[in-house]
């Protein structure tokens, strides 16, 4: 590829990555709130709402966690800026919380699945748009 | 740690639990971690109680979620304790009367090493046996009384609870009551605390539900349905029973009128479907919070659907034999509670036609109705003989009493065969005999033989196991009975101690024999079963059962739009100390009151007017303009 055509994708691939990430931060947001009311319907209620609701908060983390890998690979081409590191790949944090979240799940331990919603998920869902606001300003400066 | 400060607090004020507590054995799983924020948690069965991160601003959290529910009551039952975050959040919230229900000792143990827990435990009632909450199913533990019955000094539902002294909370709760649980504490021990949640719903049919209860054109259940209604009304329910016999004439009509059994089947049908109509218009003026039908009772399919579309509690009770009255199958679902007075095959038979809310509810006797009679030498002498029988004459026992017709023997009832064999000991040519002269009967004969009915056995039924009604009312008067053998008959009688029962006619020919000789011997026994079914068999025990089981499974009363104010509600407003309270308690039996009901009162009392009758007679002026 000629370097003119890879400036070119590269320009292409930031105009993309920018666009995203404003969309990426409400839903981290959302996310965010969102798994925080359901710890609290899920240690005080425990009723079929509370799943259901909690069932569709997982699915749209999957797709934010896709959207953040993505994210990952498009930056890694555009290594020329030094960006801040993702909070949810750092010592494979995510990984860690989705573990122990499946293993609460298995043993319906709902009190350890709301602490680690709670302490440990929304904390790195606001640190993941914390990291995506830093990231949109970098890229809207130095971009 | 603090076990022992804690249990000597314990000891003063729960010495029941101290003591289970002390001699509990050590075979548990709790197991305490310590959270992130060095708090002390809890996991059982590997189940976290406790948040593991910050269990102080979970239980703070627990509290404000139920925030409102906490000011609007007087009463708190929290299910489930744990190591006590949420309760000791709870006292700093409300002054309210505090119940804490938690089955797991090992639990509390844990809790009791792990803080100071000495004035919670001075401050708040742990339960953990639920039969203090008369959840019993047998005995005469008493329902629990609102304030208002105890500050009356009215006994609660009948006879079974005395009067408790003013003030005197007798570890009752109030009328008022909210149920917090404590959700991982739940989990672990359902049916436990599904039991504790019947609770709510027992003190709402306590109060006092009205009560439209569907009795049959004809049959056995027919007085079986008066007495249910008696005993319902006395219980403090609002009865009006559906008296559907003044339709037996067209019954027999109709039986009369056809031999073509198709054409008889239709008849009956629209005898049906009318009388199912007229149970959908009282309900309509009545509003019954249940309809509670007896076996035959004339209520067809869409009646109950009808009915279940309005979400108006039904109850059956069929106190028939299911192996012989299959029509149990086609109505069983449509019902809400479903009772039976067989279990075993019959469970299994309603578990495969997908009927939810059944129950074993054995018959029972009236004790108003069948009681000792003091007989004068006339009526000895009329209604008395060394052995009788009372009942129609069902193929077994025809063929059966012809062993007998050696003896004093006296058969009392209708469908006996009028041969020369028999002729001369059928009473009255055969006619039936009313519960009146019955009783008579039961008193005035040294043996009532009990034998249950069959039509395709030549004696006893060997399989026979429901209990017939008869059982119980002979031993109600106090009387002797030899009974054939039952297989739920000794879950409800001591066997050879209340009632003696026989194995086949000889059998029964050498008792007769024996206990003819050993009157004294008869008349203990008979005593012992008069006893027992004053403690554990007379329809108020069944009825209270019914409604505990009811509650158990979760009922709620259907919300009808009514006249007037509940009284309950009117004296929990008043303050049940002031004198308004006090005036209005004098309603407390009438469930619901307007203010014309108080000004009917008012006109036909004595006495000079009180300052409150004063107020309400202004009111009703004021009113009138």
């Amino acid at each position: 590829m000629s370097e003119l055509t890879k400036e070119i994708k590269g320009a292409e691939l930031l105009t993309a990555i920018k666009a995203s990430i404003g969309d990426a931060r409400f839903v981290a947001q959302q996310l965010s709130g969102s798994f925080k009311d359901n710890v609290r319907s899920l240690r005080l209620e425990e009723n079929e709402d509370t799943f259901l609701h909690l069932e569709q908060n997982i699915n749209d983390l999957r797709h934010f966690m896709e959207f953040v890998k993505e994210l990952g690979n498009g930056l890694g081409c555009l290594n020329e800026l030094s960006l801040p590191p993702n909070p949810a790949s750092s010592q494979n944090s995510a990984l860690n919380i989705f573990k122990d979240m499946n293993s609460a799940f298995e043993t319906k331990d709902w009190i350890m699945l709301s602490d680690l919603i709670e302490y440990e998920l929304a904390p790195l869902l606001d640190k993941e748009d914390e990291w995506l606001g830093s990231l949109d300003e970098k890229l809207q400066t130095e971009g | 740690m603090f076990f022992e400060k804690n249990i000597t607090v314990l000891r003063k004020v729960n010495p029941g639990l101290a003591l289970a507590l002390l001699n509990r054995e050590a075979i548990s799983n709790p197991e305490i971690l310590h959270a992130k924020n060095g708090m002390p948690s809890l996991k059982v069965d590997s189940i976290a109680l406790h948040s593991l991160y910050d269990p102080v601003k979970e239980a703070e959290d627990w509290v404000k979620h139920h925030e409102q529910k906490i000011q609007d009551s007087s009463s708190i039952f929290v299910l489930g304790f744990g190591l006590g975050y949420h309760i000791v959040e709870l006292c700093k919230n409300t002054d309210g009367e505090l119940i804490v229900f938690e089955p797991r000792l090992d639990v509390l143990e844990a809790a009791l090493e792990t803080f100071c827990l000495t004035s919670i435990l001075a401050r708040v009632r742990i339960v953990t046996d639920l039969k203090q909450f008369s959840f019993v199913k047998k005995g005469n533990t008493p329902l629990t009384p609102s304030p208002l019955e105890r500050g009356a000094g009215v006994c609660n539902r009948g006879e079974l609870s005395p009067p408790l002294g003013k003030g005197d909370t007798g570890g009752f709760y109030n009328n008022n009551i909210a149920i917090l649980e404590h959700k991982p504490s739940v989990k672990l021990n359902p049916e436990y605390f599904k039991k504790v949640t019947a609770i709510k719903s027992l003190e709402k049919i306590n109060r006092g539900i009205k009560i439209l209860v569907v009795g049959p054109v004809y049959g056995g259940s027919l007085p079986i349905a008066g007495y249910c209604s008696s005993t319902l009304r006395k219980m403090g329910h609002t009865v009006e029973l559906m008296d559907n016999s003044r339709f037996s004439d067209a019954l027999f009509f109709a039986d009369e009128v056809t031999k073509d059994r198709a054409r008889y089947k239709r008849l009956v049908e629209i005898l049906t479907a009318f009388l199912s109509e007229a149970v959908i218009a009282r309900c309509e003026a009545f509003k019954p919070r249940l309809v509670f039908a007896l076996a035959q009772a004339p209520l067809n399919a869409e009646c109950l659907e009808i009915l279940r579309a309005n979400k108006i509690p039904t109850a059956f009770w069929f106190v028939e034999d299911f192996r012989v009255m299959g029509y149990w199958r086609k109505i069983a679902r449509s019902y809400d509670y479903f009772f039976t007075i067989q279990k075993g095959d019959f469970f299994e038979e309603l578990k495969k036609e997908g009927v939810k809310n059944y129950h074993y509810l054995p018959l029972a006797a009236s004790h108003d109705e069948h009681r000792e009679n003091k007989l004068n030498e006339e009526e000895k002498e009329h209604y008395g003989s060394d052995v009788s029988f009372v009942g129609a004459g069902y193929y077994n026992r025809r063929h059966f009493f012809r062993g007998l017709l050696d003896l004093d023997f006296k058969i009392w009832g209708n469908g006996w065969p009028q041969d020369q064999g028999y002729a001369k000991y059928i009473q009255r040519g055969g006619q039936r005999i009313e519960t009146e002269e019955t009783v008579k009967i039961f008193n005035a004969s040294e043996i009532n033989i009990n034998l249950h009915s069959s039509t395709y056995h030549k004696g006893i039924n060997p399989f026979g196991d429901f209990v017939n009604p008869r059982t119980f009312e002979i031993a109600s008067c106090g009387a002797f009975q030899l009974t054939d053998r039952r297989k739920e008959l000794e879950e409800l009688f001591d066997l050879g101690e209340e009632i003696v029962v026989f194995e086949d006619l000889e059998d029964l020919r050498l008792k007769i024999s024996y206990y003819l000789e050993h009157s004294e011997e008869r008349k203990t026994i008979a005593e012992k079963a008069r006893q027992r079914v004053l403690k554990e068999h007379t329809y108020e025990h069944r009825m209270r059962e019914l409604l505990e089981f009811l509650a158990a499974c979760g009922y709620e009363p259907p919300v009808w739009k009514e006249e007037g104010e509940s009284v309950h509600e009117l004296i929990d407003e008043a303050g049940s100390e002031g004198e308004l309270a006090e005036y209005l308690s004098k309603f407390a039996g009438k469930g619901r009151i307007t203010l014309s009901d108080i000004i009917k009162e008012i006109e036909n009392g004595e006495g000079d007017i009180s300052r409150t009758e004063s107020i309400f007679l202004l009111m009703n002026e004021l009113v009138k303009k």
